[in-house]
Formats: C-alpha cells, sequence, structure tokens
C-alpha cells in the first residue's frame, strides 16, 4: 500500500512535464503559428518573433443578498491574446512611442474564441487577427524607428524584448467543482443574519468558482498548458453613519480547493462579527488628520507594500521616462531597516493560513515562475522583471503578467515580506505607547483590516500612495483601544520607509485583485504587522447622501 | 340559487387572487402607496407621479463560428426601473440632463435601475423597491430645482407641458412561453455556422441564436398597471470578407419569432444562410461602379431598410432634453432632428399612406413582429395614421407631449420613442413588371446607358463577421446634414436591355426624408420585413433592462426614385490578407 502512494506522488510529478498529452489546442495553435511564420516570412519585414496565447475561463457565480438568491450562472469563454514583434530584440514595434497618445489599440484587444476544440475554427480565428496583428506591427515600427530618431536618446539603453529558452509544460486539466443549487443555498443562508438590519444597505455574499486554463505556443518552441481553479467566497456589507459616511465591512476567503472554503459555522461568526462591527462603526468618532506611531496589522503590512514598494520595483517603470523611478538607482543599497526582507514568490502555494492567489507555474510570456529575492536584509536586490529588459537586468523572472486581452508589463505576484526579528503583539503595542508617551501624542493608531489602497507612481502627479482601511483603532497612552472612522492612511514611499521600527509574529495575508496597465490579475500580499514610528492620516472621502427618508418597510407599522 | 351564490363570490375574488398570488406586484403596490403617501423631504414637494417596472428576463443564448462553438450560457435576472416624479404635468423634473457625481441615494444603481432578488421575498424585494424611490426622490427634487433654475434664463418657444395625463388601463399581454434547450440552441448555430467552411471567400462569419422569456409587471400611481410575457427568438447569422482589393463587404440573415415555429425551418435557414455566403463570395469578384446620378430602383429588402434608416427616424415625437450644461445643448437638440415642423405639410407623394400598427398581427399571413397590446408606460396601442395623401398628420410619441401632440400615441418602447409596425400603403401601385419597365423607361429617357436597382442594404444593428471588437452607440438619431445609409449589400446596374451586373461597395449618398417627395412610383407587391431598430433615445445615458433588441417589422413597396447619387467608397482601403486562410489554402 505504502508503496502505492509514492507511486502516485511520484506519477503527479512527472506527470505535468514528461507525459501528458498534447492537448488539440496546444496542438492547432503550434500548427497555425509554424504556417503564419512560413507565410509571413516572404514578406519585406518578417516578424522576428510570434506567440498566441488562448485563455480558458470556465466561471460558476452564485450570489445572494439579504437572505434570497440575486444571481446564479455559469460562463465558458476563451480569449487570444498574439504578441507580433517585428524588428529584432534591441528595437521592436511594441516600443513606447514617446510623446504619443498612449496607444491602447496595440495595449487591448477583445478576441473570442471558439471553445470547442475545434482545430479548423480555431485555426481560422488565429489567422485572421496574425493578419490583423501583422498589419499593425508594421505600421508601429515605423513609427518607433522615427520617433528614436526624432525624440533625445533614452537614458535606459536596454533592448525591447530578451531572449527566452522554450519552455515545454502541460498541467493536468483542473476540475471545477461547484454544486450551484448548495451554493445558492449557502449565498441565502450567509445573508439571512443582515435581514434583521433596516440600516444596513447591502449585505452581499458571492461564491465563485473560476477555472482558468490557458494555452501558449511561440516561435521559441514554447508550448504550455497550465490550469488551476480559484475558489471564492467574499461577503460585503454597508452602512451609513449620520454624516453620511459610508462605512463598509468585508470578508474574503480564497482557496484552491472547494474544501479550503471555510464551513458554514465559521462564516456565520463572521457574518455576526461583520454586523457587531457595522453597529460599532455607526457610532464610532471620527478621527481628524493625524501625524505620530501606528502599527499595521499583517494584512495592512502587505497592502502598505504593495502600494508603497511593490508597484515602484515593476521593471518597466524603470525604463519610462514619464515614471518616478524611485528605487531606479538604489540596487544594492539599504531601502528598508536591516531586520525585513521582501520576495516576490509566485511559486510558494500557501502562507499566513491561506492559500496565495498571486501564484502560478509560468507567466504570460512563457517564463517559468521562480522565488525572487526582491530585498534582503533591507537591501534592493532585484525588480519585478518580464520580458522588457532594463539596464543591469536583461532578463525576465517571470513577472510578465496581464489580464486576458492586454498586453503584459511586470506585475506583482506574491509579494511576502518577512522580519528576521520579530515579537509578540502585545510588545509591539508596548513598544508603540512608549511612542505615544516620548512624543507626547494623545494615542497612536492600529490599522487593523483594511479593504485595499491605490498608488501613483508617475512624475507628473504627487508620487503617493493610499491604503484604505476599514477598521482603525486609537490606542492610548493607559492601553486603552477604541475603533474609529473617517481616515485613510497616506504617505510618500521613501519618507514612511524609513520609519519601519519593529515587527510582530502575526503573519497573515491579503488575497486580492490588482489592476494596472496590463488589466487586473490576481496577487497576494502579506507580513508580520508592523510598528511605523510616523505615519500620517487624511479624512476619507465621503458619501454626500443622506440616509433614507422613510423607514424600513417592515418598521413602518 | 344557492349554489350560484357560493359561484359567484368565488368568480369575483378570483381575479384579485391571482394578483395577490403574486408577491413581486403586492410588493410594488404597497410601496407605491406607501412613497406617494409618506415620501417627503422636510417641506419639500411630495412626488406627483410614481411609477415601478420590474422587468425578469430568462435567456439563453448560443453563438456559433465554422462549425465551432463560441459562447453559449442562461442568465435569469430581474430588475427594477423607478420613475419619480416632482412637481406637476405642466413642469417637473423629468427630461432634464446634468452631469452629477455622487449618488442617487444609499444604493448604486445603474442608469436608474437596480438589480432584484430572484426568489419571490416579498421584503426583500421591497426593501430594494424602498431605497430606489428613496434615491430616485432625492434626485427628482434636486433635478427640478436645477431645471427650474435654468429655464429661469430662458424663455420657452413651446409651451407645452412635460407629461401627458393618460386615462389609467389594466392590461395583460400574456404569451406562451418559449423554451429550446441550450443543447438543440447549440447544435442548431453550430449546423449553419458549419454551412462556411465550404465557402472559401468568406473571411470570418457567426451565427448567434437568442431564445428568451421577458416579464414585465408594471404599476403606477395614475393607476395604471400590467403585465407582459413576451417571448422572443432571435437568428443572427453574420459574415464577413474582403474584395480583391481589399474592400470590406459584409452581409446577414435575420430570422425573429415569438414561438419556436415562427423561425424558417432548419432546411429552410440553411438554404439562407449558405445563399447569403455564396453571394458574399460572389460579391468579392464584382466590379465597383463610377458615381451615378440618375434613377434608382430600391426593392424588397432595400426598400424596407432604406425606409427605416432615412425615414422611419424623423417621425418620432421625443421633446426637446433641457440641460444646466451649455456644452450639451447641442447634443440634445432634437427638435431639427424630427418632422415636428412638417406636420401639415407634404412629405411624400400623394398616393401614399404610412400607418404605425401595433395591433396589427400580420400582414398576408405573414407575421409582424413589431406589436403589442399596451406600450412601456401602459397607454394602450392604436393605430396612428402617420401619413394621409402624402401629407404629415402626426408624430409617433410617448408621454412626452411636444407642440400640437399633446398625448401618448402609445410608442414607448424601449428606452425611447419607437415605431411598433410600419405599413406604406399605396393607393397607386404597380406591378412588379410594370415597375421595372417604368425604371427603364425613365433610364432611357435621361440617355442613360444604365439605371441602377438596389436589392440589399446593410442594417446598422446587425454588423461584423464575429470577430474583433465592436461598439453600438446610441445617439440622437441621424445627422441634420441628411442621414448616411449604411452601404448596399447588392446592388446592379441595369441595362436597356434589361442585362444585370452585380456591383460591389455601392454607397447611396445624399439620400434625405425630404427625398420621399420625389418617389416616382411603387410596387403592388410590398416586402414584409423584420429588423433591429436604432431606437431613439431622448437621453443617451438610459439603459433597457433586460430587455431584447427591440425590433420593428416594416411593410413597404419597392420603391422608385427618380434621381439619386450612387458612389464608390472613398479613402484608404485595407489590404487583403497577406496569407491565404487556413482551411482553404490549397
Amino acid at each position: 500500500m505504502k508503496r502505492l502512494d509514492v507511486l502516485i506522488c511520484f506519477l503527479l510529478v512527472l506527470v505535468p512535464s514528461t507525459f501528458a498529452q498534447s492537448h488539440p489546442v496546444l496542438d492547432a495553435m503550434n500548427a497555425e503559428l509554424a504556417r503564419s511564420l512560413d507565410q509571413l516570412k516572404k514578406q519585406g519585414v518578417p516578424p522576428y518573433f510570434l506567440s498566441y496565447e488562448i485563455t480558458e475561463t470556465y466561471s460558476v457565480n452564485v450570489s445572494g443578498s439579504f437572505g434570497t438568491l440575486n444571481r446564479s450562472g455559469e460562463n465558458r469563454r476563451r480569449q487570444l491574446d498574439i504578441d507580433l514583434r517585428v524588428g529584432d530584440y534591441t528595437l521592436d514595434n511594441t516600443r513606447p512611442v514617446r510623446g504619443a497618445f498612449p496607444n491602447f489599440v496595440d495595449r487591448f484587444s477583445m478576441v473570442e474564441m471558439p471553445v470547442d476544440d475545434n482545430p479548423d475554427a480555431i485555426r481560422a480565428a488565429l489567422w485572421y487577427h496574425t493578419d490583423q496583428k501583422y498589419k499593425r506591427g508594421v505600421e508601429q515600427l515605423t513609427a518607433v524607428k522615427m520617433n528614436t530618431q526624432v525624440k533625445v536618446e533614452r537614458e535606459d539603453k536596454s533592448g525591447d524584448f530578451s531572449q527566452q529558452p522554450g519552455e515545454r509544460y502541460v498541467e493536468p486539466l483542473a476540475p471545477t467543482e461547484a454544486d450551484r443549487k448548495a451554493w445558492e443555498e449557502k449565498v441565502r443562508k450567509y445573508t439571512a443574519p443582515f435581514q434583521r438590519y433596516g440600516n444596513i444597505y447591502d449585505a452581499n455574499a458571492s461564491l465563485s468558482a473560476n477555472t482558468e486554463t490557458r494555452w501558449y505556443v511561440s516561435s521559441e518552441g514554447s508550448a504550455i498548458q497550465t490550469s488551476q481553479t480559484y475558489y471564492r467566497l467574499f461577503i460585503s456589507s454597508f452602512t451609513k453613519a449620520e454624516d453620511g459616511m459610508e462605512l463598509p465591512r468585508y470578508e474574503s476567503f480564497f482557496s484552491f480547493t472547494p474544501d479550503g472554503l471555510p464551513d458554514d459555522a465559521t462564516v456565520l461568526k463572521a457574518v455576526d462579527r461583520m454586523i457587531a462591527d457595522l453597529k460599532a462603526l455607526k457610532v464610532a468618532p471620527l478621527v481628524d488628520p493625524y501625524t505620530g506611531p501606528a502599527i499595521l496589522s499583517g494584512r495592512a503590512t502587505g497592502v502598505f507594500f504593495h502600494e508603497v514598494f511593490g508597484h515602484r520595483i515593476e521593471g518597466h517603470r524603470q525604463k519610462n521616462e514619464e515614471e518616478g523611478q524611485t528605487f531606479k538607482k538604489m540596487v544594492n543599497q539599504k531601502v528598508l531597516p536591516e531586520f525585513v526582507s521582501v520576495y516576490a514568490d509566485p511559486t510558494m502555494r500557501r502562507w499566513g493560513g491561506t492559500d496565495l492567489v498571486g501564484s502560478y507555474p509560468y507567466d504570460n510570456q512563457g517564463v517559468r515562475a521562480r522565488r525572487v529575492p526582491v530585498v534582503e536584509n533591507g537591501v534592493l536586490k532585484s525588480f519585478l522583471m518580464s520580458r522588457t529588459p532594463i539596464e543591469g537586468f536583461p532578463a525576465s523572472n517571470a513577472h510578465g503578467r496581464k489580464q486576458a486581452g492586454f498586453a503584459p508589463v511586470a506585475r506583482q505576484s506574491n509579494l511576502l515580506v518577512i522580519a528576521q526579528k520579530t515579537m509578540p503583539r502585545s510588545d509591539l503595542k508596548r513598544l508603540l505607547i512608549e511612542r505615544v508617551k516620548q512624543e507626547g501624542k494623545p494615542f497612536g493608531l492600529l490599522f487593523d483590516d483594511i479593504q485595499g489602497g491605490l498608488t501613483m507612481t508617475g512624475r507628473t502627479i504627487p508620487n503617493a500612495f493610499n491604503v484604505l482601511p476599514v477598521m482603525v483603532y486609537r490606542i492610548y497612552p493607559g492601553g486603552r483601544e477604541e475603533l474609529v472612522r473617517g481616515v485613510d492612511l497616506i504617505g510618500t514611499p521613501l519618507t514612511v520607509f524609513s520609519k519601519i521600527v519593529a515587527a510582530d509574529d502575526e503573519v497573515s495575508v491579503f488575497n486580492g485583485v490588482c489592476g494596472a496597465e496590463s488589466g487586473g490579475v490576481p496577487v497576494s500580499a502579506g507580513g508580520p504587522g508592523i510598528l511605523v514610528a510616523q505615519i500620517e492620516v487624511q479624512k476619507k472621502q465621503k458619501s454626500q447622501e443622506r440616509s433614507p427618508l422613510l423607514a424600513p418597510p417592515f418598521d413602518d407599522k | 340559487m344557492k349554489r350560484a351564490l357560493v359561484l359567484i363570490p368565488l368568480f369575483l375574488i378570483a381575479g384579485p387572487l391571482v394578483a395577490q398570488q403574486d408577491v413581486v406586484f403586492k410588493a410594488m403596490r404597497d410601496e407605491l402607496s406607501r412613497s406617494m403617501k409618506k415620501l417627503q423631504l422636510e417641506h419639500l414637494e411630495k412626488p406627483y407621479f410614481v411609477a415601478y417596472k420590474v422587468v425578469e428576463s430568462d435567456s439563453k443564448n448560443a453563438a456559433a463560428s465554422f462549425g465551432s462553438l463560441m459562447a453559449s450560457g442562461q442568465n435569469r435576472s430581474r430588475m427594477l426601473g423607478v420613475e419619480v416624479r416632482v412637481g406637476d404635468y405642466a413642469l417637473d423634473n423629468a427630461n432634464f440632463f446634468s452631469i452629477g457625481f455622487g449618488g442617487t441615494g444609499v444604493v448604486r444603481m445603474f442608469g436608474g435601475n437596480l438589480s432584484l432578488p430572484l426568489d419571490d421575498n416579498y421584503d426583500e424585494i421591497r426593501r430594494q423597491i424602498w431605497l430606489a424611490t428613496d434615491g430616485a426622490y432625492k434626485k427628482a427634487l434636486e433635478d427640478l430645482a436645477k431645471k427650474r433654475a435654468a429655464l429661469q434664463n430662458k424663455n420657452r418657444t413651446d409651451l407645452v407641458p412635460d407629461f401627458s395625463s393618460e386615462k389609467p388601463t389594466e392590461t395583460t399581454d400574456v404569451a406562451p412561453l418559449v423554451n429550446i434547450e441550450l443543447v438543440d440552441a447549440e447544435g442548431r448555430v453550430k449546423q449553419l455556422s458549419a454551412i462556411f467552411r465550404a465557402i472559401s471567400g468568406v473571411f470570418t462569419s457567426q451565427v448567434r441564436l437568442e431564445v428568451s422569456n421577458v416579464f414585465t409587471r408594471y404599476v403606477n400611481s395614475d393607476g395604471t398597471s400590467f403585465t407582459r410575457k413576451a417571448p422572443w427568438i432571435a437568428l443572427t447569422a453574420t459574415a464577413a470578407t474582403q474584395a480583391t482589393d481589399g474592400m470590406p463587404l459584409a452581409d446577414f440573415v435575420v430570422a425573429y419569432g415569438r414561438a419556436a415555429a415562427d423561425l424558417p425551418s432548419l432546411d429552410q435557414l440553411t438554404a439562407l444562410v449558405r445563399a447569403m455566403g455564396i453571394r458574399l463570395a460572389m460579391l468579392r469578384e464584382a466590379p465597383v461602379a463610377d458615381r451615378y446620378n440618375g434613377p434608382v430602383l430600391f426593392e424588397n429588402q432595400a426598400a424596407a431598410e432604406l425606409f427605416s434608416q432615412v425615414f422611419a427616424p424623423q417621425i418620432l415625437g421625443t421633446p426637446r432634453m433641457i440641460t444646466d450644461n451649455p456644452q450639451f445643448e447641442r447634443a440634445f437638440g432634437s427638435d431639427e432632428d424630427n418632422l415636428l415642423d412638417k406636420i401639415g405639410a407634404r412629405v411624400m407623394p400623394d398616393f401614399l399612406k404610412l400607418v404605425d400598427s401595433p395591433i396589427a398581427a400580420s400582414f398576408q399571413q405573414i407575421p409582424l413582429l413589431g406589436g403589442y397590446k399596451m406600450d412601456e408606460d401602459g397607454v394602450r396601442a392604436r393605430e396612428t395614421v402617420v401619413v394621409e395623401n402624402g401629407i404629415l398628420k402626426t408624430l409617433l410619441t410617448g408621454r412626452g407631449p411636444m407642440r400640437g401632440i399633446l398625448q401618448s400615441s402609445g410608442n414607448r418602447r424601449g428606452t425611447g420613442v419607437m415605431p411598433s409596425n410600419l405599413l406604406l400603403i399605396s393607393q397607386k401601385a404597380m406591378s412588379t413588371d410594370a415597375l421595372r419597365a417604368e425604371f427603364l423607361r425613365l433610364v432611357k429617357q435621361r440617355g442613360k446607358e444604365y439605371g441602377i436597382v438596389v436589392r440589399r442594404i446593410g442594417n446598422p444593428g446587425v454588423r461584423g463577421g464575429g470577430q474583433g471588437m465592436s461598439f453600438s452607440f446610441s445617439s440622437a438619431g441621424p445627422s441634420r446634414q441628411g442621414s448616411r445609409v449604411e452601404p448596399a449589400i447588392a446592388a446592379y446596374q441595369v441595362f436597356l436591355d434589361g442585362r444585370e451586373q452585380l456591383i460591389r461597395n455601392a454607397t447611396i449618398a445624399g439620400l434625405t426624408v425630404a427625398t420621399f417627395k420625389e418617389i416616382v412610383a411603387v410596387c403592388d407587391k410590398p416586402v414584409v420585413y423584420t429588423a433591429p431598430f436604432s431606437v431613439r433615445s431622448a437621453n443617451p445615458f438610459t439603459f433597457n433592462p433586460g430587455g431584447t433588441t427591440p425590433v420593428v417589422s416594416f411593410v413597404v413597396p419597392s420603391l422608385l426614385f427618380d434621381d439619386v447619387t450612387v458612389q464608390k467608397p472613398s479613402g484608404e482601403i485595407p489590404k487583403p490578407p497577406f496569407s491565404k486562410h487556413p482551411s482553404f489554402e490549397k
């Protein structure tokens, strides 16, 4: 018996790379890729690189609100992305034309593909769109060449595309395990406790299973098939304060397996906590703009690093001369305290008690995923690289990512903040209180739960970030904690990085979707709770809508 | 006697019982009466009119290309639309546009619509109606104040009310549900789209089937209510290619019905789609003709499309939108976009009559599919004579009055005012042969070598071969300079000896609504043609919840014009593909 177990394990490991049958979609793509290259070779300006990526998403979605069903459905679609390059690795049609209106035509397309595995239909669509793409490519190359002549020399003289060995990898197709009838009951059950409250204006639960299968072939000889199912439960609700401020509260759960989602009892407990928090938030006092020491919980640390740091180490931003390029010249310099290291690791599947949504075996440019040490012991080591080279970093490290339909750029995967020197949360709070007393501040802040964040990395606007907290507490010198509302955490990157003082041992992770120029991609960010010597908060954007005039119908008797 | 006494009360309550069992209707009615009674912000005005519409849609769709499934799915949705008016019939908040940020109350609505629970849960449906009404009422108050302010600095040239007063009606319009299994729909589109695997000249193609049952409940504070259960099937096949010189070419087949049996049989559809594909492939080799000025005969589908694109949009009466932003004023300048000023004037030759008839179910046994018992405001459908003896009598309207037209004609459809079934009737028609002879006589009289017959014109609502991006935008109707007619798909040079030469990429230029006065003659065998109609909406930001693409059925005879310009397209032409279609590479 034992041997059998071992054998099965072994097989599971081996199947992906060596033994699996090639998929008919992959075969059709390969055949048309070869034919296209052959045909276009006869043209005056032949392509030097061509890749096809077909992304299939099969999604099952069920959502409910206030104990009733709102939506239940499933959907399958396939989308095509073509990367066709004319010119050569040093200069090609994809180089941004400086001074031109942003090129949306070549950065975004929406090409639906047949969802059957019919090779003729797939090849017909590939043929038509390759031809269109080729014509655009030749036109664009002319514009790029002229642009390099009439504009000043670029600061970063690296080429436009990095070479990459062909990869062959075939993963088995992932199953989608979703019982819609059972899920419909679940979303009703999860949102029923909100029914009693006329002043909770939205209470929505959605359960989804999303199977994403990608087929990638390239003129470098790559043939890759990856397949992964994402299971999510997301519960959102909001109420309003007397002054009109919307007060949201979210719970989200993510797993690679259906069994990894929490059971009903756990969810219902979370729902009770949401309701209690909403009630408390409704009467919580407002905080005025403030600077002083603060603790960020692990999830807040994750989002904070994602916004402040993650977006600024995306490789292509170091090359675009409209970007702020905060860290461009800081490689091998200290950017963080010595006890902090940061990794971008798409190969990590689980951390901080949850599966990591930002994991993948290959990026969207056929590059095999690997762990990238971004900061080691406080020293900046690397950027996140797509196949767009930058000075000093000629190769990709598998962070060329995108949503289907967009052209890939360097994006984050799983951003892991690791502290070598930690302490219990209670000690971190003690440290905070000491600082509050030393500085004569009335209180310190604790950012516990957060909903997300945003940042601007350009030069034309202030280079700042904004983390949007949901649950914020004032910690008084005496140790009392008080829930407050109405503030966002803001700042500028370099200043705030120099103020990180200590970390705790409670690692937690934020699984989310990050939106940028290559669309929405799933990312994770996590770390320990951290103490920042000085942060700044600004007033939250506030709704001007007053609460409903009439009482809820069921209370209006 | 006793038995009869028992029976009568039972019979009497049977009606109300049906309505009571419908919890959605009950929630709508109860919240409506509460809103009318109690909804008031401090000392401000109460609503004088409230209407709720719940549109429940259960739809399936399947699309295929080259014999392979592109997409398929089913969808159920229940959307609430809320209309709240403050002020009075003479001047209220409606028909006013102001760009604003932030919300309409605490719930997020899209174009005045809100998604409702699919479950028949009375309390929860009422909760959503309550929140949506609250938002709509607050917005109405603000809009009315802004509208009054915007009007303070203007003298209104047309002193007509903002809203027409209509007789309350209670109507039921229920047709049997249409049901096609999704696998059958998938099978059918796969089979039909596979036809193109044997037609080498077509580059892209798609066949799409949509089956839906839309259940609408409507109630308003006038006392009007209706229930509509509308089944709908739509089949659309599109194909596109490029001529040998690169000029784009496209064609389509559409078929609609309210029951599965209304659609042509699979064999008939196969023949229609194949004929379209072969026609398109042949068109690639056809010559392009030089500019032509002279007699043009629009036959069958081409006559109906021409009428739909050029004349029909002009008989729709939508009041001019008022806005507080001068930048938008031009966009809403709709007065000049219809024939309001031509009422009483001649717009067609005196032998023509135009009737909009939502109550006509068929014409010579062919079903007309644009009809209904009541329009989207609950106004009872009736026949409207739009043109009589060539003289324009009135326009088609909704509840937005216009100068001289104070009542709704019952033409509120989708998001705006739309025709239902348009019948162009002639008191002086010729046989098809006589019309052709007349046409050739005119050609000869003009000293022309040939005349042009147009047999097919594209439809703006059916485009492309199913590939690439396509966006459709609703606009305030055709531009003032004259309507753009979609390119002719099938046009022929007809020589004096009767010989016909197919030409491609023919564009009809400068044909406007005024040209219809110059119709020389029409035939006595009108075509019955049902096609999508681009609805004219006063506010381009409105949204039609869960509704299907509105169609209009036309009954239009072939039309002979004395002088029309037909030319070839100008500008750059895309190159043909660099390589052959992989399935036809030999």
